[in-house]
């Protein structure tokens, strides 16, 4: 694995340098598609903007909250510029009420905002699994396939390029599916549809990763996970194709 | 019939099927969680080293500013916080005083703060200097030969892993300086892992 890039005296975070790229790539594809949902570039930009700021700072206020002693005797720590003093869920979280607040101000449908950024949230997740490949987080279980790669003394699957390439054809499918059929489609549809590929993902290819969080009876607590979200996404985006099917002969 | 009507004709089957195709992939779904954690192997009593979370830590033996020497192996049991670092290195000095009031703080706790000087890509007379405006408990040791940073896979300087009383890697920090209040909340999980 390769957690760092050496250019000279700099030690560079690969996995941040390869988010980065996955998040700059997923805001063009984005950009791209926004005016044929009757948003301009800079409407997505500043939608973009509020989300990583509002997410930045609700994932950072809610890793002080849990851990406030700590921060207590150090104040200064509270601007640490360190990604580890982030709470992923409470960044989600504040994202999201916001994401909720601007909806309602603007009156753009939520809807046609999930679906305006799925080509992104698919490029950062094929990113996410890139930036774990560099970091080593999230190997694969030993084996003895042609393609294993040699990690901490074993040959094993490749776990993270697994998911990474099943992201990359989701993202393909998300974007085709988006430049041809978008007219007709409900709002959320799009976005609905990279939740059920990506769950579903989730749940076959987590039993090929060595140290995923297990719980009582040795179940893997991401595939639970991945199949509620699964349930969920596949009720909701049913209702939204019948609606599109509805009417045709 | 051509491709497009075909897809459309296939896809409107989907959507007319919708519950019972869903059904049958969340009931696959699963089967297959299920068979996969039949399949989780035993816990291994005896995991192989090696510098990554989850994994116990490799062995070393090195020798103290004092010259005794220090053997990880006899400090595993207690909840270690070992830190890789150069006189050269402006991060490694900015973070040093915090690891020392990190092992003031936390040495009746039974903390072992171990500062492991890269002499390697070091030198011996920068180092000393350095090392004598800190005082004990934060215990530096010599790594002449790049042996132990080498084990340890050292890419980048500072490099911090946290070890806990079960004698396994919990976390590697590349880079600093380390953030006080992070070190804080990793050494209160150690200790508080470590209790009884």
């Amino acid at each position: 694995m390769l957690p760092t890039l050496q250019a000279g005296p700099l030690a560079i975070s690969t996995p941040g340098i390869v988010l980065l790229f996955g998040l700059y790539f997923g805001l063009l594809l984005s950009e791209r598609r926004a005016p044929s949902r009757g948003l301009s570039p800079n409407r997505v930009y500043q939608i973009s903007a509020i989300i990583l700021a509002s997410g930045l700072v609700g994932a950072r206020l809610s890793y002080i909250l849990l851990n406030w002693p700590a921060f207590r005797a150090d104040l200064v720590s509270i601007f640490s510029l360190n990604y580890k003093l982030l709470d992923p869920w409470g960044g989600f979280m504040a994202g999201l009420v916001i994401l909720l607040g601007y909806s309602r101000k603007t009156g753009l449908p939520l809807g046609k905002i999930f679906d305006t950024f799925t080509p992104t949230l698919s490029a950062l997740t094929v990113a996410a699994h890139l930036a774990h490949f560099a970091s080593g987080s999230g190997f694969g279980i030993p084996a003895n396939v042609p393609w294993a790669i040699e990690f901490l003394g074993a040959k094993r699957h490749p776990f993270q390029i697994y998911e990474a390439v099943t992201g990359l054809l989701i993202l393909i499918l998300v974007f085709r599916l988006d430049t041809q059929q978008q007219a007709k489609t409900p709002e959320g549809t799009l976005f609905l549809t990279f939740v059920t590929l990506s769950a579903a993902s989730q749940l076959f290819w987590e039993a090929f990763r060595a140290d995923s969080p297990i719980g009582y009876g040795g179940l893997r607590l991401t595939q639970i996970t991945a199949w509620i979200i699964l349930s969920l996404s596949l009720w909701l985006l049913g209702k939204r194709l019948k609606l599109i099917y509805k009417n045709q002969p | 019939m051509n491709k497009a009507s075909y897809t459309l004709s296939m896809l409107k089957l989907l959507v007319k099927n919708w519950t019972m195709f869903s059904l049958i992939l969340l009931a696959a779904g699963v089967v297959w969680i299920a068979w996969t954690a039949s399949q989780i192997p035993a816990e291994q009593s005896k995991m192989k080293a090696y510098p990554h979370k989850g994994f116990p830590p490799p062995d070393f033996t090195l020798r103290t500013q004092t010259g005794d020497e220090i053997h990880l192996a006899d400090l595993l049991g207690k909840p270690i916080l070992l830190n890789f670092w150069a006189s050269w290195c402006p991060p490694c000095r900015a973070e040093m005083p915090i690891l020392e009031k990190i092992s003031e703080e936390y040495n009746s706790a039974n903390l072992v703060v171990l500062a492991v000087n890269t002499t390697y890509q070091d030198t011996t007379e920068g180092a000393t200097r350095f090392m004598n405006e800190f005082s004990p408990p934060l215990l530096f040791l010599w790594d002449m030969k790049g042996d132990v940073s080498h084990a340890y896979q050292i890419t980048a300087l500072p490099t911090t892993f946290f070890i806990g009383s079960e004698g396994l890697i919990t976390d590697v920090v590349i880079g600093g300086p380390i953030s006080e209040a992070l070190l804080r909340v990793h050494i209160e999980n150690l200790i508080e892992a470590s209790s009884p």
